[in-house]
């Protein structure tokens, strides 16, 4: 065989590799876990409309390996590859728009967040990101002479991570802003992973963790946005309050529920974090959420403070205006 | 003559710089001057509001280049901070209240809390962001090379003003890198710098 026809054989073969794969869906492999009735719905309708806009945003859209050696010589080329390495977006979901829609809308029934009656609003969901990336590094070496050929063709992929961007955009009936979120996800392998070459299941599975982890806060995220809309008050003062902190990377928070009027602590419990984030990391600060998850308004906060104030707790904002500081828990009797 | 006419294409390509996004430059942060730190003594005195508005920045931030290290590419681990946009809220404040600024910020919509009155709003929106740790061949310590792009808008008594300014950092791996980004962020902010995009170092 000639040199040139064994050449395009091993490049034949090299480009078959790694285009076999089964195909994601967002609507299967991102669905978080959603704790039912947790909130007390709001009274108003909303629909979903989910725009893909990933081609505006996506920088990892044209990613490949760029050329980093070339040397070109009379009987031997060689050349050097590194850079990142788009799993395809097919192998992720052949369509995200409609397995998204189907998803979000699942969630949004599923927490029982609104009711089906009073004003309706469209929630504007963008999908900003949704791809699984890698770092490819390559050398191609070719070296001919008279009836004979001698070709090497090695590359590794390593660090897979998957991302997963969101905006929320929150619309009233004639279609103007209301309030807007962004839901922003990254996830990387374990180093363990990472030593081997990733596949590409593992690479959709971030890609699909990534989504997950901001399609848990979505409830949250948009019991927060309908509050802010609706302005709704706290209808009767809790008995009940929660004392929260953020983990250093603030995708945890330990939250301390307790009675408002004794102090006595009911849970003492570390989590996923499933809202917007309210405070830096380590600050002890009053939730602004009530035991059940449901996000406070502004005056349904303050009224908190109020009554937290009466029973003789100590809590202050200080430089963050979204969530006081908590300071002192009344004395109670065998307790510390 | 013809060997080297072969050859600059080649020595070209082999100085461009492993990045696992499109993008990213760590090499060319690496080539900056060291940063020094930056006292914003022209917010002294002022009331600030600090939001984020907008966090688009991509995983993974960045990676840890090791010029020691075997294999083709220098990258022997990467990173992801999460809610950078937030992260660097938190250092623009911190730099703001050393400054002698009464500052304070809003992580939620509607924050129950009451601004300062007359404070200016300062509204963050991070549209890129990369931060790295590069140790060159030889040496102890590494660098830490950030760089970051923030659009946004000022909202005081006389209105709102836009602004889309970039922001890179190259300091000694015992610095904050965030902190010093954000001081870069505030002098271009406090010099009443046009709403534009530059690298400054």
């Amino acid at each position: 065989m000639r040199p040139v026809a064994i050449c395009l054989l091993i490049l034949g073969l090299g480009g078959c590799a790694g285009t076999a794969g089964v195909a994601g869906s967002i609507e299967r492999d991102a669905a978080p876990a959603v704790r039912e009735s947790l909130w007390q719905p709001h009274g108003c309708q909303v629909s979903v409309r989910v725009i893909d806009r990933r081609a505006e945003t996506d920088k990892g859209e044209d990613a490949r390996p760029h050329t980093r050696l070339f040397l070109p010589l009379i009987f031997a080329w060689y050349s050097s590859k590194g850079g990142p390495e788009l799993l395809s977006s097919e192998q992720l979901d052949p369509d995200p728009p409609t397995s998204l829609s189907r998803l979000v809308k699942r969630i949004i029934s599923e927490s029982g967040l609104v009711s089906l009656e009073g004003p309706a609003y469209q929630l504007e969901v963008e999908l900003l990101r949704y791809q699984s990336l890698s770092y490819r590094e390559g050398s191609f070496f070719l070296f001919v002479a008279p009836g004979a050929a001698i070709i090497t063709d090695v590359s590794k992929s390593s660090w897979p991570v998957g991302s997963a961007l969101l905006r929320l955009t929150l619309r009233d009936q004639d279609g103007a802003e209301v309030a807007q979120r962004t839901l922003n996800s990254g996830h990387l392998a374990s180093f363990e992973k990472s030593d081997e070459e990733p596949a590409p299941p593992l690479l959709s599975e971030l890609a699909a963790d990534a989504l997950r982890e901001s399609l848990s806060q979505l409830p949250q995220t948009l019991d927060e946005m309908l509050t802010a809309a609706l302005d709704e008050g706290l209808e009767e003062t809790p008995t009940r309050f929660v004392v929260a902190r953020l983990s250093r990377d603030r995708r945890f928070v330990q939250e301390i529920e307790a009675e408002v009027l004794s102090g006595r602590i009911l849970s003492n419990d570390w989590r996923a974090r499933r809202g917007p984030v309210f405070a830096r990391p380590g600050d002890w600060v009053v939730a602004p959420y009530t035991a059940d998850g449901a996000w406070l308004s502004a005056p349904g906060y303050r009224a908190l403070l109020d009554a937290l104030a009466k029973a003789g707790h100590v809590a202050a904002f200080e430089e963050n205006l979204s969530a006081a500081r908590y300071l002192a828990t009344p004395a109670v009797e065998g307790q510390k | 003559m013809k060997l080297s006419f072969l050859c600059s294409p080649l020595l070209l390509a082999a100085c461009s710089s492993p990045a696992l996004l499109d993008g990213h430059n760590p090499r060319a942060l690496l080539a900056l001057r060291p940063t020094a730190p930056r006292a914003s003594a022209a917010w002294k005195g002022r009331r600030v509001l600090l939001r984020v508005t907008d966090d688009l920045s991509q995983a993974p931030s960045g990676g840890y280049f090791d010029e020691d290290a075997p294999g083709v590419t220098p990258i022997n681990e990467i990173y992801h901070l999460n809610e950078a946009a937030l992260a660097l809220m938190e250092s623009a404040a911190d730099a703001l209240s050393a400054a002698g600024a009464q500052v304070r910020c809003a992580y939620t919509l509607a924050p129950p809390g009451d601004a300062p009155p007359g404070a200016e709003t300062i509204e963050l929106g991070l549209q890129d962001f990369e931060l790295h740790l590069w140790r060159r061949s030889g040496e102890a310590r590494s660098r830490l090379l950030g760089r970051a792009r923030i659009k946004g808008r000022r909202i005081g008594e006389r209105g709102a003003s836009p602004f889309d300014i970039e922001v890179q950092v190259n300091v000694d791996q015992r610095q904050d890198a965030l902190r010093a980004l954000a001081e870069q962020l505030l002098a271009r902010l406090g010099s009443g710098a046009p709403a534009s995009r530059g690298g400054e170092g």
